[in-house]
């Protein structure tokens, strides 16, 4: 035999379809012996009964006129945010075609300039590596001019001091000479004076 | 629209579908009135309680995930707005309401008890049982509505309220008790009004 607190949570759970199917026995054999829990049964349905029969107004239909006014308002308010959230999360360029067409132009004569720049220095480039070689060239032929002249100035210094020496010794050979023809003529006049 | 179902015409709303939510509208609106009528017994008061749901819903459609019973989540709102509701006006009139009075003090002073001994008639019997459910804390009421007069589940109810089952089990009971003793002046009109029909 369960309490009649046991009972009574039974019963509203089983009255609300909540219950199990085995306190259905329990809650039989209770009910057979409790005039409380029984008045407490009846009472529950009873108030159901009541609850059900109280007249219950409906809603005024100036409520749902009002709240759709106030949606479809916040709606419009909505779709522009939502257009601008959406136009400013766009790339500035779409946002502004014009500014796309002069963009446009731009790299576009930015490409060709930059392009014709590149052809001119690549000439240029062409022209100086010419001149380089040129010069180069001009170089090698003016470095055997100088080697030339160089082997010819030596050449020149050669022969100027062979000359040099040469005459130093003819001087040499002169004075010799003259030394030997003054050493000689006492003798020879010793000779032809004896 | 009437082949859709609720959380279908949630995800239309939610891209800015108004016929969407002027029908999630028309299939619940006199359910939450229902609910919010049955809460305070204030007819004013339901239908500003109404309107403000559905509002709150359409803010929050960007927000809403369809994770469980659309239902579910809508009471929910209405439950959340009446306790706040609740909270404010309690606030305001720095005085305990009735529906927060003692327990012991709301089972110990019946219904219109003065009129206990005169006869009762069925309009007034229907008005002191509505006056009963008003004197019934927010807890009980709440579940004693959803439970009772929304036909909601256990589960439902206890998803709705946020609490577990066993909760709105018991507060279940706990409510039954109280009206009974709230009714009990009218305990023998109570019992003629629904007599035969067991």
């Amino acid at each position: 035999m369960i309490s009649c607190d046991a009972c009574q949570e039974k019963l509203v759970a089983a009255f609300d379809k909540e219950g199990r199917k085995e306190d259905e026995q329990l809650i039989s054999s209770h009910l057979k012996d409790c005039c409380e829990c029984r008045a407490f049964y009846q009472d529950m349905v009873r108030l159901r009964q009541q609850l059900v029969s109280v007249p219950m107004p409906s809603l005024s239909p100036t409520v749902g006129q009002e709240l759709m006014r106030i949606t479809h308002t916040d709606s419009l308010r909505s779709n522009r945010r939502g257009y601008d959230k959406n136009r400013s999360r766009q790339p500035l360029l779409l946002r502004f075609p014009r500014l796309a067409w002069a963009s446009g132009v731009a790299a576009a004569l930015l490409l060709v300039s930059s392009w014709l720049a590149c052809y001119a220095l690549t000439q240029k480039v062409g022209d100086l590596k010419q001149q380089l070689q040129a010069s180069r060239q001009e170089l090698a032929v003016a470095r055997q001019d100088l080697a030339v002249a160089r082997a010819e100035e030596q050449r020149k210094e050669d022969r100027d001091r062979e000359q040099k020496a040469i005459t130093a010794l003819y001087l040499r050979m002169a004075e010799l000479e003259e030394r030997v023809e003054r050493s000689s003529s006492p003798r020879m006049a010793f000779f032809q004076r004896n | 629209m009437g082949t859709y179902t609720d959380e279908e015409l949630m995800g239309l709303a939610q891209k800015q579908d108004i016929s969407a939510f002027e029908e999630l509208f028309r299939r619940y609106e006199q359910r939450i009135f229902a609910f919010f009528w049955r809460l305070s017994a204030n007819r004013q008061e339901a239908e500003d309680g109404t309107q403000e749901t559905f509002l709150r819903l359409w803010k929050a459609r960007v927000r809403y995930e369809p994770t469980g019973r659309f239902s579910t989540y809508l009471f929910q709102i209405a439950k959340n707005h009446f306790l706040h509701e609740r909270q404010k006006r309690d606030r305001r009139m720095d005085s305990p309401q009735p529906s927060a009075r003692d327990p012991a003090e709301l089972s110990s002073e019946p219904a219109s008890s003065d009129r206990a001994d005169s006869p009762v008639l069925a309009g007034e019997l229907q008005a002191a049982v509505t006056e009963a459910m008003a004197r019934l804390p927010e807890t009980l009421r709440l579940v004693y509505v959803l439970t009772e007069q929304e036909g909601m589940s256990y589960k439902q109810a206890a998803e709705i309220l946020d609490c577990p089952v066993g909760t709105v089990s018991s507060r279940k009971v706990q409510a039954v008790r109280k009206l009974r003793g709230l009714l009990q002046p009218f305990k023998d009109e109570f019992s003629g009004e629904s007599g035969g029909t067991e």
